[in-house]
């Protein structure tokens, strides 16, 4: 069996581990378009922060990718044949496959505005990005990153700590919005603007001119360094010109496999099915991409046995020693929350009846990873138990339901404790 | 291999954590006045809950949301299947932090990376398991 992945990040190494666990033998392509090497994209701004320090932005090692007898060429698809089962690169090479994983990602989306082609405008999503704006950074100099999400949050970091001065404006209404409600937003940008980097919402931009950016209400800018982090949108292009399903992203089925049965699909290129909510969007996530390129793969090289269920929203960053973890998502405007608070740590839960939709926690990760699970897993905890537990959200006061089933799930041999 | 924890068994004496913390960082084990000498970090955390205390160990999971979830590929699986992290490559984004079910994986604040059971793998039978005074803890496969 010959499989050949397009893209090489993240959904690229769960489709190998994957396909290795069933078939040890096949031959594994992994097609580079960037020509940089297998790596991780989130590495970027700790690259950019220092550059001597995170030289090496490799998600898995060189012998990694070795022993699981990948071979990765560089080089970028051009053309999908269905018919003939080829993939034609940019230089006109023909590489033929058996089974064929489209795990492109996505690419910056960039708003037409006037000015935006300046040589100073630049986005935030790979090494050449980072090498762009290494090369025309000075200490002291006015950056604008135009977007609040995590991108626009963390190049917003790396540039304060290369001693830039660095304002984040924002179209919503308050900053992260995808990832936070306005009453902890509020709390993060007030620990944002005291470790240095200020933020402006509800502005929107529409234009650049000469170091000065404007924006919808009027209010004018000067800036040096601009960086557009105003979200990403999928590199589906590849798929449509093959006549793949396609939406917003690739569409897939249970099993990420295309409309083309030789063809399957993972990573921010697809369309994932969110849990909570029902719906199908685009879910552009570390560990979805990894899950789903695993399950992929599973599937590409065997029977077509493992279904994915979904996932759901989970993002976990520090930026500038503030930590902020959330996951899930909100099925309807009105969701019920309760809140607790001390100091700079706040954690917020909502509540879908007796289930655990979201929760958003600043600066106290560490009950995160079982509220995440109790997400995910639709774990049902009554609310008088989460109101004990928001009195003082600590492990140790974490449901007692929770941890029973963890301890039954792990299947331990009681009868063997001498 | 992991380690479990009996909580019908757990006297809540958290020896488990100063043993745990004296085997790492350099101390080699020697527990005595090992805090004066220094801070060690213990791996594993004693959860003390109305219901009783259990340490709070690493199952060191099959199918580890911890290595798949992390940006910087820093958590890894040894040959003997033991989970750890790569200190060169943590980076600190907690993102093991959230998707460890267990709430095992914890952050190192002053360091800006995170802690987790290693099973003492550099010597042998876990130090908290060796020194349990109630045999709470058992190495099992």
């Amino acid at each position: 069996m010959r499989y050949v992945i397009i893209g090489g990040c993240i959904a690229a190494m769960g489709a190998v581990e994957g396909i290795r666990s069933i078939d040890k033998k096949g031959s594994i392509t992994i097609l580079d378009g960037e020509q940089r090497g297998v790596y991780s994209r989130p590495l970027i701004s700790y690259y950019l922060a220092q550059p001597d320090r995170f030289k090496n932005l490799a998600y898995r090692s060189a012998e990694y990718l070795d022993h699981h007898g990948v071979d990765v060429m560089k080089g970028w698809a051009v053309q999908i044949d269905r018919s003939r089962r080829e993939v034609v690169l940019h230089d006109g090479q023909i590489i033929s496959y058996d089974r064929l994983l489209i795990a492109t990602g996505a690419a910056p989306f960039i708003p037409d505005i006037s000015g935006i082609k300046a040589p100073w405008v630049k986005t935030f999503y790979t090494i050449a990005d980072v090498e762009a704006l290494d090369s025309i950074l000075t200490k002291g100099h006015n950056a604008l990153i135009i977007g609040s999400g995590l991108i626009g949050m963390k190049a917003a970091e790396s540039l304060r700590q290369r001693g830039l001065n660095v304002s984040v404006i924002e179209k919503e209404r308050h900053i992260l919005p995808r990832i936070l409600s306005p009453e902890s937003a509020n709390m993060v940008n007030c620990l944002l603007n005291e470790a240095g980097i200020k933020t402006q919402c509800g502005e929107e931009l529409t234009a650049v001119n000469e170091n000065q950016a404007n924006f919808a209400s009027g209010l004018c800018l000067p800036v040096d360094i601009l960086v557009l982090a105003m979200g990403t949108k999928p590199h589906i292009e590849l798929a449509m010109d093959a006549g793949l399903k396609v939406n917003q992203g690739i569409m897939v089925d249970e099993y990420l496999q295309t409309s083309d049965e030789n063809i399957y699909a993972a990573g921010d290129v697809i369309e994932t099915r969110n849990i909570i909510t029902g719906t199908s969007e685009i879910m552009a996530l570390l560990p979805l991409a990894h899950r789903e390129g695993y399950l992929a793969g599973v599937n590409m090289a065997g029977s077509k046995s493992c279904a994915y269920e979904g996932g759901i929203f989970m993002n976990s960053l520090n930026i500038l020693g503030i930590s902020i973890c959330s996951a899930g998502s909100l099925p309807r405007a009105e969701t019920e929350f309760l809140v607790w608070q001390e100091d700079h740590k706040y954690l917020q839960i909502f509540l879908d009846g007796d289930f655990l939709c979201k929760y958003i926690a600043v600066n106290l990760p560490e009950v995160t990873g079982p509220l995440t699970n109790t997400i995910a897993d639709k774990i049902r905890i009554e609310k008088r138990l989460w109101q004990h537990f928001m009195t003082s959200p600590t492990l140790s006061a974490f449901p007692d339901v929770y941890w029973q089933k963890l301890r039954k799930e792990a299947n331990y041999d009681y009868n063997k404790c001498s | 291999m992991k380690v479990v924890a009996w909580t019908e068994y757990c006297l809540g004496c958290g020896l488990c954590e100063i043993y745990c913390a004296a085997q790492h960082d350099g101390y080699n084990g020697n527990v005595l006045k090992i805090f004066k000498k220094g801070r060690p970090m213990h791996r594993s955390r004693l959860l003390k809950a109305e219901q009783g205390t259990w340490l709070n160990t690493c199952m060191h999971c099959t199918h580890a949301p911890c290595i798949n979830g992390c940006i910087s590929g820093a958590i890894k699986r040894d040959p003997n299947g033991i989970v750890y992290v790569d200190y060169e490559r943590c980076v600190g984004c907690y993102s093991c932090v959230m998707l460890c079910p267990h709430g095992h994986v914890r952050p190192w604040s002053e360091r800006h990376q995170v802690l987790k059971c290693d099973l003492c793998r550099d010597t042998g039978l876990p130090s908290c398991v060796a020194n349990c005074p109630n045999g709470a803890l058992q190495l099992v496969d």
